[in-house]
Formats: structure tokens, sequence, C-alpha cells
């Protein structure tokens, strides 16, 4: 349905986007030291700013992922139905590959387990983990987004947030809001 | 045996190179010879012109900077290398292909001499991509590509946290890539 290369050069592009909207809003006078493609977001003051949009751009996909694809299927049973979704049929979409497994402590938290997150699996900075990690968390807002966006089409609003300490392995985590 | 693995871009800079083992058997003297016997080349010709002329500017530059960890005439070394390198194929490629007639896009395959063999392989984006082995090594050519294919394009290109422009001063410089390219060429040593 969507090529796999083209999303991902296209998710490529959408932290530096976001980091150069964010510089042209609060410094338009600096145009000039836009970030360029391939930019590591190392400035503390627009990394909250980027993160809103990022995430909020994966919040947009979500929302919109949950409507075009859900109508297929039965209606959901509950929660964790929900969750079941997003681990198979939205990461299916996205990644081409199903979450590796999905936790929970049937009171509304949800971990996603991923050893070999598709969005991370190619990341590498230069100047080793340390510097690969610091890059790639801007990107992991986008997924973040999305599991927030799908939920909330579904009626569920929840927060989320992921973990790592050794990437491509990601925990996503989900607190349903009651 | 394989000694070193380089990539050059579209604007004929060297982005990338990797060496992993001395290479006694191929120094100054030997390619100044094989470039005198394909110096006829217009183009050759003049590449050779700029080398020559930044090898005196970095023998200057190269005098304070002993303190760095790469000793300065190695270093110097192996950007002179890159140029020549370049300037060979570049040359070479020119010549097989204006020979070789209509379909002679991708003639220029590899060529030896008794030290050393070079191989060559060059993407449709032109991207050039040389490897430098003992004399006795068959084709690498498909190896090439494949570095081409599964390392280069999906922990470069693809790696949203890699510069999509670089050169010599800013080579190609991440984990993944580099241990890719590590760990396939002693694959096949």
């Amino acid at each position: 349905m969507v090529s796999s290369t083209a999303l991902e050069l296209l998710l490529a592009e959408v932290v530096p986007a976001a980091l150069r909207v964010s510089q042209e809003l609060t410094e338009p006078e600096e145009g000039s030291k836009m970030a360029p493609f391939g930019y590591l977001v190392d400035s503390e003051s627009h990394l909250d700013n980027v993160y809103f949009r990022v995430e909020g751009y994966g919040y947009r996909v979500g929302r919109g992922i949950a409507e075009s694809f859900s109508n297929e299927r039965p209606h959901f049973a509950d929660t964790l139905d929900m969750m079941k979704f997003i681990c198979k049929d939205v990461w299916l979409l996205l990644y081409n590959k199903q979450v590796d497994h999905l936790k929970t402590n049937h009171r509304g938290t949800f971990v996603f387990v991923e050893n070999q997150f598709r969005g991370c699996q190619r990341m590498s900075a230069k100047g080793g983990q340390v510097e690969t990690m610091k890059g790639a968390t801007p990107y992991l807002w986008f997924p973040v987004g999305v599991i927030r966006g799908v939920l909330a089409a579904l009626g569920i609003q929840a927060d989320v947030t992921f973990e790592t300490t050794q990437l491509p392995v990601v925990y996503f985590n989900i607190h349903v809001v009651q | 045996m394989i000694y070193s693995f380089w990539i050059f871009d579209r604007h004929s800079e060297c982005i990338y190179t990797k060496e992993w083992s001395e290479q006694p058997t191929y120094g100054p003297t030997s390619n100044h010879s094989h470039n005198a016997s394909i110096s006829s080349n217009h183009s050759f010709g003049s590449a050779q012109g700029s080398v020559g002329s930044s090898r005196r500017a970095s023998r200057i530059e190269g005098i304070p900077s002993v303190n760095t960890s790469i000793h300065p005439v190695a270093k110097r070394n192996r950007e002179d290398d890159a140029k020549l390198i370049f300037g060979a194929v570049f040359s070479l490629r020119n010549m097989a292909t204006k020979w070789a007639g209509e379909n002679g896009t991708d003639s220029f395959v590899s060529f030896k001499t008794n030290k050393y063999k070079l191989h060559y392989f060059e993407t449709p984006t032109n991207l050039k991509m040389v490897l430098l082995t003992d004399p006795s090594r068959p084709s690498l050519r498909d190896a090439l590509h494949d570095i081409y294919v599964n390392l280069f394009v999906e922990y470069v290109i693809k790696n949203a946290l890699s510069p999509q422009e670089f050169s010599s001063t800013n080579p190609i410089d991440n984990d993944l890539f580099n241990n890719g390219v590590d760990t396939y060429i002693k694959g096949l040593a």
C-alpha cells in the first residue's frame, strides 16, 4: 500500500523540517543557519517545540490510519483488543512487522516491546551510541504520536511515552487515562 | 588479501576510505610508473597536475600536526592515494567506455599490476567504489555491488541521522556502515 522506503525517507525529513519551522518561528532573522538534512537536534530550547510538532504529525497520521484501516474488522471488544490492532495491523502497515511483545498489567498500562524497532534500525550517527540515542529521540516521537492518535480515534485517551537504553530495542509505554 | 576500500561521490570527492592491512607493496614509486604509462589521456593529465600541487600544500601543512594519532606522513599519503586512485579510475573508465562502443558504459571492471589489483564498480548515480586487493583475487564487482545495496543504501541513504552530502574532510562516519563494511570485507578474506 505504501512504499516502505518512500515512507522511511519522508520520515527522515520530518525532524529536520520540524526543527526548521521551530527555528524560523522563534528566530526569524537567523534563517541562514537553518538545520540541513540529517541534522541532529541539539539545542534544548527547540526540543519541546520539535516534540509537539513531530508528535502532532504522528497523532494526525494515527487518527487517519485508525479510520482508514479499522472499517474491515469487527468492533473492538475492549482496550486490549485495540492495542492488538495497533501491534498487528498498524505496525504491519508502517513497519512491515508486528510488535514483538505486548505486555499489560490489566489496569490500563500497556507496554509494546520492540527488539528490532524498524524506525531506528538504520540509525547511526557520527559519535557512536550516545549521539545516535540523542539523534534518534525526536524520531521516536512520531510512533508515540501514531499510537496516541489511533487510540484517540477509537475513543481512548492515553499518555504514550517511549524508553530505550540500547537501540534498536524500544519500549512504548501506554497509560490509558480513565 | 584485501588492502583497502574507497568510495568517491559524483563530485569526485573521496567520501570514505578504509584500510585493512599495511600496503607496503603499492608505494609511491609503483604508482608513478603506472601514471606515466597512461598519462597521454588529457583528462588524466589535468588530474595529475592537481595532485602534484596539493601534495606540496599538504606537505607544508603536515609538519605542525605531528601530535595527531595518525602519523602525518601516513595521512598525507592517504589523501594523495585517493587522488591518484580517482585519477586512474576516472581516465581508465573513460578510455574503456570510449573504446567499447555503444554498450560500453559499464566496461571498466578492474586492472591489475604484479603487486595489486583494483576492482571498480560504478552505480547509476555516479558513485564510484574501489577495492584494492592482491593480484590473484577474482572479480569483486559483486561484492562492491553488495556493499552498495546492503550497506551504503541502507545505512547511509536510509539513515535519518546521517548527512546526505559528504566531502573528503567530512567523510561517511557512522558505526553501522563502518562495522558493516568491516564485517563484510573480513568475510571475503
